[in-house]
This record gives C-alpha cells, structure tokens and sequence, in this order.
C-alpha cells in the first residue's frame, strides 16, 4: 500500500478544455500514483487524447489545474516539463539517424558526448534493439521504429510517459509482442507510464488501472478487474463487453434480491455490497460468455433457468454465437466454446439458458 | 414519318462512328504525332534562335555560314557586362530577402489562426494577380511620390515584393507534405521553440525553401514589365538591356540578341540541373512515405 | 577553486535568461508570435504593394490642370472618360470608342488564348497523364523547362520567326518559292502575332492544372466507363471532361486573368496597332503624362482583375463542394 501522504505523480483537479464550443475535456479529476501503468481507454473523440497531451503540456487547459509531482504545470510549455511523450504516429526525426534521434534530447540538456553516447547504447539495449545506431528511421521496420521512439523518450529519464496509442499501427502479432515489451521495460524502468488506448483488451491486460472516458468525462476509474467484474454504467458494461442488459425493477424476496423485468422474467441478482435503492428501473449487465446455453431436452439446474427460442447462430472461431429470445421480446447474446454441446443447437430451436447469478452486475447509474 | 426517323438515327449513328473512328485514329497516332507538334511549337523558336545566332548575317533568318562573331559582339559590348551585374545584384539580394519573409509567412499561416486573416491571404497574393503593369506603374508613381531615385535599391524593393507570394506558395506546399508532430515530439524531448525551429523544422523545410528560392530565381531575374517601370535609364538590367536591343536600332542588334538569348537559355535550361545535383548531394528522406495514421 | 566567470559565460548566462523569459513571454501570449513573424510581410507588400495601389486610387480622383499638373479637386471626370468622351465640335458626350475598343479587344484577346490555351494544353495533359508511364515527370517538365528563359527572349524568338520579309518562315516560304519574295505574309504587328505571343506564353498556365486534375483522376472511373459500353469521345465528353473541371476552371483563370492585363506582348509583336488596356495605361503615363487618367484606367483594370478573380471563387467554391462530394 502507498502511503497516505505520498505526492501523486500527475494530478488532475477539474481539468476542462473546449474545442469550439464543445467540451472535448470535460472537469476531469484523477490523481495517477508514482510508478503505476495508468490506461485511459474509450471511444475515439472522448477526449483521452487531449488529457494526455494537456498532461504533456501540447494543450493548454481552459480551467482546472494539473500538477507533476506535485507541481503545478498548467503554463509551463512541453519543453519545461519532466514528461515525455511516445506518439501515435512515432514523430521520429527523418533527417537524423536512430543515434541521432535517442541523442536529440540529451544534446540539448548539454550532456558531454560521453554520457550520450554511453546513455544511448544502454537504451538500445533495454529497448532490444542493438546495432542499428546508424540507420535511419524509414529503414527500420515498424516494431523496430515503435522501440526507438520508446527509446527516444526513456533515453531522459522523466518522470512520467505518457503514450498514445502508440501500438496502434502495428499489426495483431506484433502489438501482442509489444504489450509484452512494454510492461517489461516498464517495470524496469519504474516510471509512472499513461496510456491511452481504445482496445480495452489491451487496456486490462497492460493497466494497473484505469480509467474509462466518453465524452470528455470521466465514467469509472479503477484496477481492471474491478471495471472488468463491475461496471458502473451500461456505456462501461457494453465497452467491457458485457453487451446484455437487462432493465427491470429489483425486488426483494426473502432476502434475495431479483430483477423483475417488463417481460416478466424474474432474475436471479447477486447480492449487493452496498445498500441498494429499490425503487425505480435498474440495469442488469451480463456477459454473453457467462451464460450457459443447453438443449431443450437437457436438465441443467433450475435456478436462475429461462427458456428461449434460439433466433441466429454464428461461428466466431473460438467461440458460437448465439442470439436468443427470452419470453418474446428480450434479445440475449450467448457464447458458446466451440467444443460443447451447444454446436448442435440449430435456429428455431427452443433451448434453456442459465447463469450464476454472481456473474450478472447490478449498474449504478444510467 | 416512319421513314424519316430511321434515317435521322441512322445518319446520328453514321456521325457517331465517323466521329469516334476519328478520335480512335487521332488517339493511335497522337502520342508521337500530336504531342510532338506541341512539343515542336514549344521548342522550336528557341532552337531555331540558337542555330541563328551562329548565322553569318545577324539580321536574315537564312543560312549564310557558321560565324561567331555575334557571340564575340556581344561579349565585347560594354553594357552587357554593367546589366548582368546589376541583375545579379538585384535577383540575388530580392530572393534572399523574399526568402526569408515568405518562409517566416509560410510558417505563420500554416501553423497559426489568427485575426483577419482571410483579409491577409487576399492582400498576401496581390502581386500574382494584379496586372503587372499596373503593379509597375503603381511603384513608378510611389517611388516619384516619395521622391525615391529609382536604380538597384528600387528594384530590389519591387523584385521582394512580387517574389514574396511564389516563395508563400511553394513553402507551403512543403509544409502540407510535414509531419508537424515532429515539432510536438522536439518540445516534448525538451526542444525550447527556437531549438525546435533551428533542429526540426528548418531541416525539414530546407528542400521546400531551396525549391522555392530556385523557382524565385528566374522569376526575378526575368522580371522585365514592373523592373522596367521601376528602373533608371542608367541602371538597366538584363531584361531591359535585351529589350532596348530588340527596339533599338543598333547595326547588328538582332545578332547580338540571338546570341544573348542562347546564352541565358543554356543558362536556365541547366539551372534545374544545378538543382537536383545539389539536391542529390545531401540526404533528406522525408516522411513522404509515413504512414499517414489519423 | 572560486573564479570570477569569464565574461563571455557571463553574458551566455544573460543570454540564456533573456530567451528563457521571452519564450515564455511568447508561450503565453500566442498573438505576439504570429504579430512578429508575420511584421516582414505587412510592412514589405504593406509599403510596395499596398501604398503604390493606394496612391494610384488617390491620384485617379484628382482634376488634371494644364501641363499635366494635378490639381487636388476631387473629381470624378477620370472615370467617366474612360467611357464617354465630349465631341470637340458638337460639345455631346460620345462613347469613347478608343478606350472602349481597347477594353474590348483585351477581352477578346484574353478569351481566345484562354480558348487556345485549354484546346491545345487539355491533349497534352491527357497523354501524359494517362499514357506518360514512368516518364510522366520527364514529360512535363520537358514541357516547363522553356518557360523558365526569359520572357524576352522568347518573344523575340518568335519575333524572329514571324518577321516579314526576314523571318524565318517568310525566307522558307519564299526559298521554296511558294509566296513571292516583294509580298511576305505578314505575321507581326497585328492581332495574330499578338495572339500568337499570348499563347506560347500562357501554354504552361493552363497545362500545369489541367495535368494536376487528370492526374488525380481515377483510372477506374474511366474503365467503368468503357466497361459500361461508353465510346472513346462519350467517355471524354461525359467522364473525363466534367471530372476536370476543377482543372479546367483554374487553367482558364491562370491564363486569363494575365492575359488581360497584357502588356509587352501587344508592345512588342502588336507594334502599337493592337493596344490592349495595359499598353494605354502605360502611355497615359510615360507619353502623355498624363497621371490622373492614367489612375483610372488602372483603377479599371484592376476591378475588372478583381470581378474576374471574385467570379472565380464563387464558382470554384461549389465546385470543391462538388469535389468533394466525388
């Protein structure tokens, strides 16, 4: 655990700017711990790419304030600030070489050509790329360009990276790789890494925490398995992945609660960790993966067990996917492995569907 | 009526084809035939200007034997000598000035938005678009006005000023082809403005501003209507030379042009040789081959 | 051991402080950095571009007095002169055809290179765009090359051509004894030399454009067109032509806008029987001196440059939007 009075590494309090009219960054606060891998992942245009560059000073906000290392940053410029950014398209300098490019910011703190020359092969070791001090950047491959820019900016040391999307033109294999690479070099390093990105599988594989913007705000913040297990919002359950949603009045029952949808259907909730209001509609988020899906004529456990009419089936590779019709009216996604009995459900088909109660998500707003 | 209808199809369709047999022939025959004809009209007074400056008899377009005594004319004539100097006084000092403005204005229209400046770009490309007389007779009047004698420094002033909007326009068709995070990516490494400008932008730039300074080049140079407007008697610079030449009524004048005009086509034709040598020499990959990720 | 810091370090440090602060002045205050880069400009097309023009407004109002002085009455006379003048007998106004028929003739003149310009420049720039292979660039810049000589000496090139009895094509003509030797064709100082001239200089005007348009085009467009049963001149006439407009549209300007204001051409190949409006400005001013008039006649010109260019965004305007949209 942190200690309590330790000073964040970045710190945003009721940071706004507007593009035009329209807020592209709208009263966002956070605070990022030293040394933490933070992700800021959403849609494109929900302004995770302007917090970041607020935070490296590219942008200047219109109000609230952002402090690094406890310093307050909003008029410093770029060059004044312990932060070095990792841009998505690279940035790296066509006219110089890879030395030429790693040796661009120590030149111009006044570094003796000794340090930079020893600072430089020592971040072309970490970054795995020795031996290419002398080529040019369009003569290197795209996996290669992505490690000198990563290079470029751990080469001075600050305080804080922050990157964008800078995986995101490379392709599946490659990106899997890189993923990898970074926490690596990440943990060597220490420094406090930001990362915005909008795969959100990249996002909870890479983050110890993160948040998730739409709009220019900010909607859940925290370690990705508790996003993952527990979205807030329908918009953060859907991103997630969780796509079926359930909206119905809670009820409670002997204390157990249930979900009573318009339909009729009466689900299973889990139990709430804290006090729940239950008066008025409430969101139920579940996972199509969670679900079990079974023929008609199979006997799973009765509870938390509806009947449904399958409506479209589809092959996915690892999983099948199914679109299922509860009580008429409620469209339910289900995954199934490739391997189960449910390969021999066919559309048309009345089947059974169940899940465990904990793995659905009560939401909190929306 | 059921006969004039078929007829007047068949006769549009006898057009059609006849029309189309004649596009497809032309279409056969053009590449080397058509073009070359254009390309013929383009060359052939110049070629033909070379061959006679060789002539024995200057002011006769026929054959009278291989001379080169127009060249030898020419060379010895005094003012000659006096106008390339002063042109190359002029042209040199305008396109370095012009250089230097229309890049600064380059840069400040492409990277910045700022007030009032869609009155700025009208006013910014004047000088392309007024006609040139009148451009010329608008300094003649304001330099009289002023009571500025005219000569080199004269010169130079109007040489600037219609340079300015070329050096603009082809500047900033670099700039179009920059990749400005580079810019972005030097200030967060730690780039203050001015070492952004000196490290990063400039050595992108460069290719674009020599482009630009070798197309002024000419332009300048050549300038004959507004120089001629703006210029003292005494003070004549190549053009203007060449244009007393060809009204005067100097025995051999028509000779001696020739060989001038041989001498300056030559010149300029190996110009953008020079060009792409000097180019050649110095390694600029630029990011013309980036992907372009949004 | 303690040393006072040699001069020069000290004054590099003072150096240091001054950029650091004024930096940071310019970090804050964006509008002081776009005012001083662009102060070069304002103050070089401000004074030799701007002011002349200005001056050139003030005199066209001035009254002309005696000798060619000008009086500092605002009148509107000048301008009125261009179009009606009074009879020396009768005392009516007249249309004063002199300056009418210059106007008329730079408009018909502009208009025909134009014209020529686009039919001869719109073949080559198909061929090399669509045919030119690797060597498209060679081509085109073949094309440009004579057009970076000198402006005079190409005009006297064709001057050279076209004399009479002298040029060049005269002596062929009569060394091979298809015209007479005492009655050459007469080439120059007249509308077809001038028009001659125009046109081998304003060749690259339209062709430039029209090769950037044809080039952008889409190459399948024009299979899908054949594919779809169009004939050869139905393919040019309803695919490629409309789909350069845009190419066609600024050619015609690049051309015509210069053509108009023509002024060495009609000086030189026209022998003063083909004055254009330009060539009148410029006597007003240097043969007759006469300022004020002069004034308004450029005035004149310009706003007919001005309408021009104005007709020209518009349409350019919607047709980007129509650019767009394809």
């Amino acid at each position: 655990m942190n200690a309590p009075q330790e000073v964040p590494s970045v710190q945003l309090i009721d940071v706004t700017k507007r593009f035009g009219g329209a807020a592209a960054v709208d009263r966002v606060s956070l605070s990022i711990r030293k040394g933490e891998f933070f992700s800021f992942l959403g849609p494109s245009g929900c302004g995770k790419t302007t917090t970041l560059r607020m935070i490296g000073g590219l942008e200047t906000p219109d109000s609230g304030n952002i402090y690094i290392n406890g310093e307050r940053v909003n008029d410093l410029p770029p060059y004044e600030r312990d932060v070095s950014t990792v841009f998505q398209r690279l940035a790296l300098f066509p006219h110089l070489t890879v030395a030429e490019n790693l040796a661009f910011g120590l030149k111009i703190q006044r570094q003796s050509p000794r340090v930079i020359r020893d600072k430089v092969a020592q971040i072309l070791e970490l970054v795995h790329l020795p031996g290419l001090e002398n080529r040019y950047p369009d003569q290197l491959s795209g996996g290669q360009q992505q490690r000198v820019a990563l290079a470029r900016s751990l080469v001075l040391e600050p305080a804080v990276l922050l990157l964008d999307e800078p995986l995101s033109a490379l392709d599946r294999k490659l990106r899997k790789e890189m993923q990898i690479e970074l926490r690596r070099i990440q943990r060597e390093v220490g420094i406090t890494f930001i990362y915005v990105t909008h795969d959100q599988k990249e996002a909870i594989s890479m983050s110890d925490r993160m948040a998730i913007m739409k709009d220019g705000k900010l909607v859940q913040v925290g370690a990705p398995q508790e996003i993952f297990e527990r979205p807030r919002t329908a918009f953060v359950a859907d991103f997630m992945g969780a796509l079926n949603l359930f909206s119905g009045e809670l009820i409670e029952k002997r204390g157990r609660h249930y979900l009573k949808t318009k339909s009729g259907l009466v689900i299973h909730v889990p139990n709430p960790q804290e006090p729940l209001c239950t008066n008025g509609p409430q969101l139920l988020a579940l996972r199509p993966e969670a679900i079990e899906i079974y023929p008609k004529n199979q006997d799973p456990p009765r509870q938390n067990c509806f009947v449904g009419k399958v409506l479209n089936r589809s092959y996915l590779g690892e999983a099948l996917e199914f679109e299922v019709l509860l009580n008429g009216i409620e469209h339910v996604k289900v995954y199934a492995h490739g391997r189960s009995m449910a390969t021999r459900i066919a559309i048309d088909e009345e089947v059974l569907v169940r899940w465990d109660p904990e793995s659905a998500c009560l939401l909190h707003e929306e | 009526m059921n006969t004039t209808v078929p007829t007047a199809t068949a006769r549009r369709r006898s057009i059609e084809q006849g029309l189309s047999t004649l596009l497809r022939g032309l279409g056969r025959v053009s590449p080397p035939g058509l073009l070359g004809l254009i390309y013929l009209f383009i060359y052939a007074p110049l070629l033909i200007l070379m061959l006679f400056s060789f002539n024995a008899q200057g002011n006769l377009a026929w054959w009278e034997g291989f001379s080169l005594r127009w060249y030898e004319e020419l060379l010895s004539y005094e003012p000659l000598w006096k106008s390339l100097k002063i042109s190359l006084i002029v042209t040199g000092v305008s396109v370095l000035i012009s250089t230097v403005i229309g890049t600064l204005t380059a840069y400040a229209l492409y990277r910045w938005r700022f007030w009032g400046k869609h009155l700025f770009e009208s006013v910014l490309y004047l000088p392309m678009y007024i006609p040139e007389v009148v451009l010329g007779i608008s300094l003649l009047v304001f330099f009289i006005f002023w009571k500025i004698p005219r000569g080199i420094l004269t010169m130079i002033l109007a040489h600037v000023a219609f340079t300015i909007p070329l050096v603009v326009l082809v500047v900033l068709a670099r700039m179009q082809r920059i990749d400005w995070t580079l810019e972005e990516a030097a200030m967060d490494l730690g780039a203050d403005e001015l070492t952004t400008l000196r490290r990063v932008t400039l050595p992108l730039l460069f290719p674009g501003i020599m482009a630009a300074a070798f197309l002024a080049f000419p332009w300048s140079f050549n300038d004959f209507v507004i120089t001629y407007f703006v210029t003292s008697p005494g003070n004549a610079p190549l053009p203007v030379l060449t244009y007393n030449l060809i009204l005067g009524r100097k025995s051999g004048g028509m000779g001696m042009i020739n060989a001038l005009g041989t001498l300056m086509t030559v010149a300029t034709l190996l110009m953008p040789l020079l060009a792409v040598l000097l180019l050649r020499a110095r390694r600029f990959s630029l990011p013309g081959r980036r992907r372009s990720q949004s | 051991m303690p040393e006072a810091p040699a001069p020069s370090l000290l004054s590099r440090r003072f150096m240091n402080v001054f950029r650091r602060s004024l930096l940071s002045l310019l970090w804050k205050h964006p509008g002081v950095k776009t005012g001083v880069t662009l102060s070069p400009v304002i103050f070089w097309l401000g004074l030799f571009v701007v002011a002349p023009m200005l001056i050139v407004l003030y005199y066209s109002f001035l009254t002309r007095g005696p000798h060619g002085v000008l009086l500092p009455t605002p009148t509107l006379e000048n301008y009125q002169d261009v179009f009606v003048v009074e009879n020396l007998r009768t005392g009516e106004l007249q249309p004063n055809w002199a300056y009418l028929n210059a106007f008329s003739r730079s408009l018909l003149l502009a208009f025909s290179t134009t014209a020529i310009c686009l039919l001869l420049g719109y073949p080559v720039a198909y061929w090399i765009a669509l045919y030119g292979g690797k060597y498209k660039n060679l081509w085109i810049g073949l094309f440009i090359l004579p057009f970076w000589t000198s402006y005079l000496v190409r005009i006297f090139a064709w001057m050279f051509l076209l004399r009479d009895p002298s040029g060049f094509i005269n002596q062929v003509l009569i060394q091979a004894g298809i015209i007479d030797e005492n009655r050459p064709i007469q080439f120059l100082y007249n509308t077809t030399g001038v028009l001659i001239g125009m046109v081998y200089t304003y060749l690259p005007f339209a062709v430039i454009p029209l090769y950037a348009a044809l080039e952008r085009l889409d190459r399948s467009l024009l299979e899908a067109a054949f594919d779809l049963g169009a004939k050869p001149w139905q393919r040019l006439w309803r695919v490629t032509i409309p789909l350069t407009r845009g190419g066609i549209l600024s050619g015609s300007v690049l051309v015509f806008v210069p053509s108009v204001g023509e002024y060495l051409i009609p000086n030189l190949m026209g022998g003063n029987n083909v004055n254009m409006i330009g060539n009148i400005v410029a006597n007003k001013f240097l043969r007759d001196q006469d300022w004020a008039y002069g004034s308004a006649l450029s005035i004149g010109l310009i706003v007919l440059v001005m309408i021009l260019l104005w007709v020209y965004f518009k349409i350019s305007r919607s047709e980007q939007v129509f650019e767009r949209r394809i």
